[in-house]
């Protein structure tokens, strides 16, 4: 097929040279400290942060839109890394940006975006990572890490290390894995689901959301868990030492250590439980309006 | 290390004091107590209630103040062009049936922590418009859980209203709402140029 209209070629040619024209791609390099700060801003695509064994922070940006901007600032302490995208209404300015950045192992992120994605590994430094509608995936060292995002899910995967993690959340699902001594969680309607070892701190409550943790608790573990109206299952690996105190106002208690839930008052529906497991030591408080409260050790 | 003369010996020379003592003698309680009193004598034959701690209210209030300070002062050193007549893009809608959350009569929730909390929650509308459509849709059925939270925790309050629990559950409610307009606008204000 020919055109033979030069001109409807030559829109045609220019339809498909625009897009083309539009996108682009930045490369940025730095040297910083090992243990510099680096900030990283987005609005819409994905942040993908990776660790090397080097004082260096690269960037690599896909920018699809040409409204976008990108910053870029260093110092050897601190690196910002910033789209920056016209005020708009959603459906208007759907390209993505996306982030590719290399930074120092022991680097220390603050991440934030509205609907990017975040992923993070091997870094070592640490991290608070947030983001609107985005997914957050990382992992956790000694370092403290905090997980947010209002509806996307956040993944927190642990390496043996102690590094405390935050997870916030208001109708994703908050996974934590391998975790060991401390975390702390909040969701709405979202779940948490956490396994975490040699438990000092454990702190996480929910509005409607169920909340699963598997842990094993230290001698000296503080437990605080509470739901609205979700259900809390917390299992505790063996051998079980700790001092219990469970409240309900009207939901159920599931006690698989044997002892029984005796009423608060006649006057209202409410229930509690407490009880000394093994040698005590641990606190343990669970606490929910209507939803379950399940302990057990297996 | 010299030691600052404190106490009411020397009003004049503390601020704080003579501020302090300013203040008036007599607080009316928030809402109507006697409801809440008179079920609890009814009780008489149970054992004394324990004493209705308000600090999970506290918690959240002074979460209030610092969130919304800290969102200002926040936004104010990120461009200071900002602080001045705020340019709206254009006119938003998607926040128009954002609802916010209802607390109840027996929440103990100030209106005073109402009106700040509705400060934040215009931001926040003008920022929804943002978001994609299913974000949107999954704040305000988020909302809706915490509404529905917040009546449940209220009804409770109503039958044990001493209870420690439930004021630290609602104060955990309004802490999450506060905390979602918070996230939404400090995102949007962080991340997009206004023009």
């Amino acid at each position: 097929m020919s055109i033979r209209n030069p001109w409807l070629a030559a829109a045609i040619l220019a339809a498909i040279a625009a897009p083309a024209a539009a996108q682009q791609t930045i490369t940025k390099r730095a040297s910083v400290a090992a243990d510099a700060t680096v900030e990283v801003s987005n609005v819409q695509g994905i942040v993908k942060i990776t660790a090397w064994d080097k004082n260096e922070v690269e960037l690599v940006a896909e920018l699809e839109s040409d409204k976008d901007e990108l910053e870029f600032e260093a110092t050897p302490r601190k690196v910002r890394i910033e789209v920056d995208r016209p005020n708009s209404r959603y459906g208007r300015d759907q390209e993505d940006a996306n982030l590719t950045v290399r930074v120092p192992r022991g680097a220390r992120l603050i991440v934030d975006t509205v609907s990017a994605d975040v992923t993070v590994a091997d870094v070592r430094g640490e991290q608070d990572l947030e983001s609107v509608s985005g997914s957050v995936g990382t992992q956790a060292y000694d370092a403290p890490v905090k997980a947010a995002s209002v509806s996307g899910d956040v993944t927190v995967t642990g390496t043996g290390g102690k590094g405390a993690v935050k997870v916030e959340n208001v109708s994703g699902t908050a996974t934590v894995t391998g975790v060991l001594g401390s975390l702390e969680g909040e969701v709405v309607s979202g779940e948490i689901h956490a396994t975490i070892a040699a438990a000092e701190l454990i702190d996480v409550n929910s509005v409607s959301g169920d909340i699963t943790v598997n842990a094993e608790l230290t001698s000296t573990a503080s437990v605080d868990m509470e739901s609205v109206s979700g259900t809390i299952t917390l299992k505790i690996k063996p051998p079980v030492n700790a001092d219990f105190d469970i409240e309900s106002f009207s939901g159920d208690i599931e006690n698989c250590f044997g002892q029984k839930a005796r009423d608060t008052s006649k006057f209202t529906p409410g229930s509690e439980l407490s009880f000394t497991q093994g040698n005590g030591g641990a606190r343990v408080e669970l606490q929910t309006l209507s939803g379950e409260i399940r302990v057990c050790d297996r | 290390m010299s030691t600052l003369p404190f106490g009411p010996r020397n009003p004049p020379e503390d601020p704080l004091l003579a501020k302090a003592a300013e203040l008036p003698k007599d607080v009316m309680p928030q809402r109507d107590l006697w409801p809440a009193i008179a079920a609890r004598i009814g009780q008489a034959g149970e054992p004394p209630a324990k004493p209705a701690f308000r600090w999970p209210l506290a918690l959240a209030a002074a979460f209030l103040v610092a969130s919304v300070s800290a969102l200002l002062t926040w936004s104010l050193l990120r461009d200071p062009q900002r602080a001045s007549p705020p340019v709206i893009a254009e006119a938003p809608t998607a926040g128009a049936d954002i609802v916010p959350v209802r607390y109840g009569p027996n929440s103990g929730i100030s209106a005073a922590e109402i009106a700040a909390r509705d400060a934040l929650l215009s931001q926040f509308r003008d920022a929804l418009v943002t978001l994609k459509p299913e974000t949107r849709e999954a704040i305000q059925k988020n909302l809706a859980v915490m509404q529905a939270a917040a009546d449940e925790i209220d009804a409770a309050l109503a039958k044990d209203p001493a209870s420690g629990m439930l004021q630290g559950m609602l104060a955990g409610t309004y802490k999450q709402e506060l905390s979602l307009y918070s996230t939404v606008v400090t995102k949007r204000d962080g991340l997009t140029r206004r023009t």
